[in-house]
């Protein structure tokens, strides 16, 4: 294509160069968008139509014979000559392949319980002749690891699949065409043949790997009929090259979340030449976008039914960043940005992609207004603070998984679940010992279990004493921070060793910043159990293993999510212990510790498996998502609750902070016009006004959600946000569902 | 100064123009047979602030009042602490907040001019312009009400919104709302007219403290009721909302 402006970029990969120098602003109002086309309808029909037979079998299909890679299986269409966008993970829509090298146990075990049996031949070769990351995990781990592991204190470990969150520049495929790729990646190679440490060994050889991996992506795009060698030359290239770049990641990987990064404004500029020189109008301009959005929508791995069960259904997180401002504040919505939140219209409301606004003040009025109304009719955006993240990340950032930002094809992360924070609190109460779970007052474990050694008794038995539970809590933090970023360096170790995102990694520079992301669950719980412990007075019951049973409490206690600094200090104190312990312990390739406040749907299932705790939350009962306060117990309503979290401080849990808001639509306003302009002002103060730093809205009634979950079938694409994704309300289990009903939801009295 | 507050909602979008922090005073002149909150009827009740205190915890959720919004205070009647009030309005007009008074306008001629160079928006809750069904309604005569709303609209600069709870039955016949809408029509300072609708979900509170509810046989007012209200109204040429 002719008449790019010149720059840099020309030289050198530098994909934010071009953007810089070729994209147009748009500041209108969405009156320019198109709706679907008949063709989209029907192959989004078909589309729902397999979706509905693969939510009642489980899965649709599986090929049993074939680790999944770039090559391994042939072109896959819906509809062969009416999509605009082509490129499936296996051969046909919705089939799911398996990819052993994350470890060949847990891939036999999610085939079986879905009535499939692995061959032979499969097994045999990942058992006896090749080791996997699995393995290799397993032959590292201490003992100490692998009890902080069993008894779910460290929780989510990427140790027996791909740990994802790494996101591909996959831009650079249709702005460089992949041979220039490949001769950039060929002058890396020299620049590491001067000295063979460890470091550039390694290096030259994860090179030589990156390299094989795009003459790989050549060979498949080839098999669609597709020439990617040199660059897209119009929009539909754009596109369709780009998409090939994400393709192949996720038939490489099956990374917990495979997030596709920035894309609006770079193809927006391929948009705007076509549309001004008349090849493509608006309406086929927007089918590529609905075409490139429904395979988006049915990227699928093979997970074991107790992966759904905590991450509610299939999520991929296929998380893609829209807007957002540059270093000077100019702000980057174009109409593309349009385009893609309006496929919730086109095709419907759905958890992927998962739409990620970047908010800032310096964002067109119009635009905003376009997002607010969006997320009012269909509960499906996140937004996230653009201008905190900016002095982080720069200009140039994607989003992976909920919350994370890194530059794109210049950062990667480390991805290391989280911590049950309420677990080691309890640990700080019953000195090193494993606290006791009842289930409606049946014990399903009497606890007792050493898990620290030699940690002295309480010295206050009776009542317990605010300064001494917070000098255990810290000593226990410290303790499992070694604990946790030791065994975060072995799985990563393994990682790069056994099954390396070497298509992913081609689409970086040669030399990334990496960023180690711990994370921590359950902190409402622990800031308003040491709450209680400050300001009321707490009693512990101990059973005869000397562990606590339950607390009885007596007396008020400030509550997180009331905007009071009394507790939400305690929040920010708690964040901030938990990243100094990890920041003294050193990490894997030196990369940067960063923390996360993010549950995902599991705090149910970590709340399930967690003893009572001293802000009265019974054994058994769910955490809050997220950085969230606990259900019901913010009294001020929405906007004090949003105060408390925006406090936490985004400095020392620079991975995000997780905060889910839903509110019913009489509570934001009389009017769709109220509504939306109401909705402005929340996320504009929010954002801008308390540096909050994420926020999924959920604009619903509790009514509407009983009623999806009497009647499912007359909710086939209800969807909802939970702590950094988005879900279908249907997929989520029955505890989960209650769970959300339960929530909090803004209500004026 | 100490004034007694029942609680701070810091999400209000139904009392007021944009997103609003709404305070609920303590304590109440009428004893309306509908209210839905009567556990603010009781005066020296609820959580002690001085006018600071207050000021300081609402200001914490002005970036969120762009679009319009502010503070709303409300009640019971706030208007029953009229010292405090006043100190309070005058922390937030120094401030330069947008300030939205809710009450029933049951209060001295005194009250309503120290008070009112402070309030952007009176809102005034008008029950019935009939005096003996007022005071079954309210157990409070309106003829002060009637009087303080014109007094208010004399003055120079606040606006007016009228609010008009719609009771099936009791407040939803044609010849009443006809006479409403002639006395808001009179108005110079009419912002607008915003229809309420009856619900009952007080109803628990009434039998928490009284053990009794007046209105058992009266339905909750829904869309078509207000409607049909506003209907009504049409020739007049004020706004209604609700």
């Amino acid at each position: 294509m002719e008449a790019f402006k010149s720059g840099k970029w020309e030289t050198e990969i530098d994909v934010r160069n071009f953007v810089h120098l070729n994209y147009v602003q748009y500041n209108g109002d969405e009156s320019f968008l198109s709706p679907a086309t008949q063709r989209t309808r029907k192959i989004w029909e078909k589309v729902c139509e397999l979706i509905k037979i693969e939510q009642k079998k489980g899965i649709l299909e599986l090929d049993v014979n074939t680790p999944s890679t770039i090559l391994s299986h042939n072109p896959g269409y819906i509809d062969k000559q009416n999509e605009v966008i082509v490129g499936l993970q296996a051969d046909k829509p919705l089939k799911r392949t398996i990819k052993p090298l994350g470890g060949i146990k847990l891939v036999k075990r999610a085939a079986e319980s879905y009535g499939f049996n692995i061959s032979k031949e499969v097994e045999e070769i990942f058992t006896k002749y090749r080791k996997s990351h699995n393995d290799g995990v397993f032959s590292v781990y201490s003992e100490k690891h692998k009890l902080l592991r069993k008894k779910h204190i460290l929780t989510g470990l990427p140790d027996n699949y791909s740990r994802g969150r790494i996101i591909g520049d996959y831009r650079r495929i249709p702005l460089y065409g992949v041979n220039r790729l490949i001769e950039f990646k060929q002058d890396d190679l020299k620049t590491l043949s001067k000295y063979m440490t460890d470091e550039n060994i390694k290096l030259r050889e994860e090179v030589f790997e990156q390299i094989k991996a795009l003459e790989e992506i050549k060979e498949m795009a080839k098999l669609y009929g597709f020439d990617i060698s040199n660059p897209a030359t119009d929009s539909k290239e754009a596109v369709q090259w780009m998409y090939f770049g994400y393709l192949a990641a996720v038939k490489q990987q099956d990374g917990a979340a495979m997030s596709i990064g920035r894309l609006d404004t770079f193809l927006d500029i391929f948009f705007e030449k076509d549309l001004q020189s008349g090849k493509y109008t608006e309406e086929q301009i927007q089918e590529m976008i609905d075409d490139f959005v429904i395979k988006l929508r049915i990227v699928r791995h093979l997970r074991t039914p107790e992966y759904d069960q905590l991450f509610a259904g299939d999520p991929t997180w296929v998380t893609m960043v829209l807007g957002g401002t540059d270093l000077n504040g100019k702000h980057f919505v174009t109409k593309t940005a349009y385009r893609f939140l309006h496929t919730l219209s086109n095709l419907g409301p759905a958890p992927e992609p998962n739409l990620t606004v970047l908010w800032s003040k310096n964002l067109p009025g119009k635009w905003k207004k376009y997002c607010a109304k969006q997320s009012v009719l269909s509960s499906s955006i996140q937004y996230e603070n653009d201008e905190l993240m900016k002095p982080y990340y720069g200009d140039d950032y994607g989003i992976s998984c909920c919350v994370s930002g890194m530059a794109i094809g210049k950062e990667m992360q480390f991805f290391g679940a989280r911590c049950n924070l309420v677990k080691a609190l309890l640990l700080a109460i019953n000195s090193g010992k494993e606290e006791a779970i009842t289930h409606e007052s049946e014990y399903k474990n009497e606890g007792g279990d050493i898990i620290i050694e030699n940690f002295a008794a309480l010295d206050n038995q009776e009542i317990l004493d605010f300064d001494e539970i917070w000098g255990n809590f810290v000593d226990t933090i410290n303790w499992i921070a070694k604990q946790y970023v030791t065994l975060m360096n072995v799985i990563h170790y393994m990682h790069d060793k056994y099954y390396y995102e070497s298509e992913q990694m081609a689409l970086h520079d040669l030399h990334v910043k990496r960023n180690m992301a711990f994370g921590v669950a359950g902190l409402s719980v622990v800031a308003d159990s040491l709450s209680a412990i400050k300001y009321a007075k707490v009693k512990p019951v101990w059973n005869k293993n000397g562990v606590v049973e339950k607390f009885v409490i007596e007396g008020k206690y400030p509550k997180f999510g009331n905007d009071c600094e009394k507790v939400d200090n305690i929040a920010v104190d708690v964040v901030k212990e938990f990243m100094k312990a990890l920041r003294k312990y050193p990490t894997y390739r030196d990369s940067k510790h960063v923390l996360s406040i993010l549950t995902i749907t599991a705090n149910v299932v970590y709340g399930y498996g967690t003893g009572s705790t001293p802000d009265g939350r019974k054994s058994g009962e769910p955490f809050a998502p997220g950085a969230n306060p606990m259900h019901g117990r913010d009294h001020n309503g929405a906007i004090a609750s949003l105060n408390s979290v925006a406090k936490l401080p985004y400095e020392d849990s620079v991975d995000g902070i997780s905060n889910t808001f839903s509110i019913t639509p009489s509570s934001l306003g009389k009017n769709q016009k109220e509504q939306t302009e109401n909705l402005v002002s929340l996320l504009d103060g929010y954002f801008t006004g308390k540096g909050g730093h994420h926020l999924n809205v959920n604009v619903l009634t509790r009514e509407t959600l009983l009623d999806a979950q009497k009647n499912p079938e007359k909710y086939p694409q209800l969807t909802i946000r939970v702590s950094g994704y988005a879900v279908l309300f249907n997929k989520l289990s029955k505890e989960q569902q209650n769970e959300v009903i339960s929530r909090t939801f803004h209500n004026k009295m | 100064m100490i004034g007694y507050i029942h609680s701070i909602e810091s999400m209000g979008t139904l009392d007021g123009p944009g997103i609003r922090t709404v305070v609920f005073f303590q304590g109440c002149p009428l004893k309306c047979k509908f209210c839905h909150n009567i556990d603010t009827n009781f005066p020296k009740q609820g959580q002690e602030y001085t006018p600071e205190e207050l000021f300081k915890k609402v200001i914490k959720n002005q970036e969120y009042w762009k679009n319009g919004g502010g503070v709303t205070i409300s009640g019971g009647e706030p208007l029953m602490q009229p010292e405090f009030l006043l100190e309070f309005l005058k922390l937030l007009k120094e401030n330069n907040i947008h300030t939205a008074l809710d009450t029933c306008a049951k209060t001295s001629k005194s009250a309503i001019d120290s008070l009112s160079p402070y309030v952007d928006l009176w809102m005034i809750s008008l029950k019935e312009l009939d005096d003996v069904k007022h005071t079954e309604l309210t157990e409070s005569s309106n003829k002060e009400i009637l009087e303080n709303i014109k007094y208010i609209d004399g003055k120079k600069g606040p606006n007016i919104r009228i609010r008009f709870l719609i009771i099936p039955t009791l407040t939803d016949n044609e010849e009443l709302i006809k006479k409403i809408g002639e006395f808001v029509n009179n108005l110079k300072n009419l912002e607008k007219l915003e229809l309420l609708a009856y619900g009952t979900h007080g109803k628990d509170k009434w039998y928490e403290f009284f053990n009794l509810y007046h209105l058992e046989n009266i339905r909750d007012a829904n869309v078509q009721d207000l409607e049909k209200v506003k209907s009504q109204l049409q020739n007049f040429k004020f706004e209604v909302i609700f």
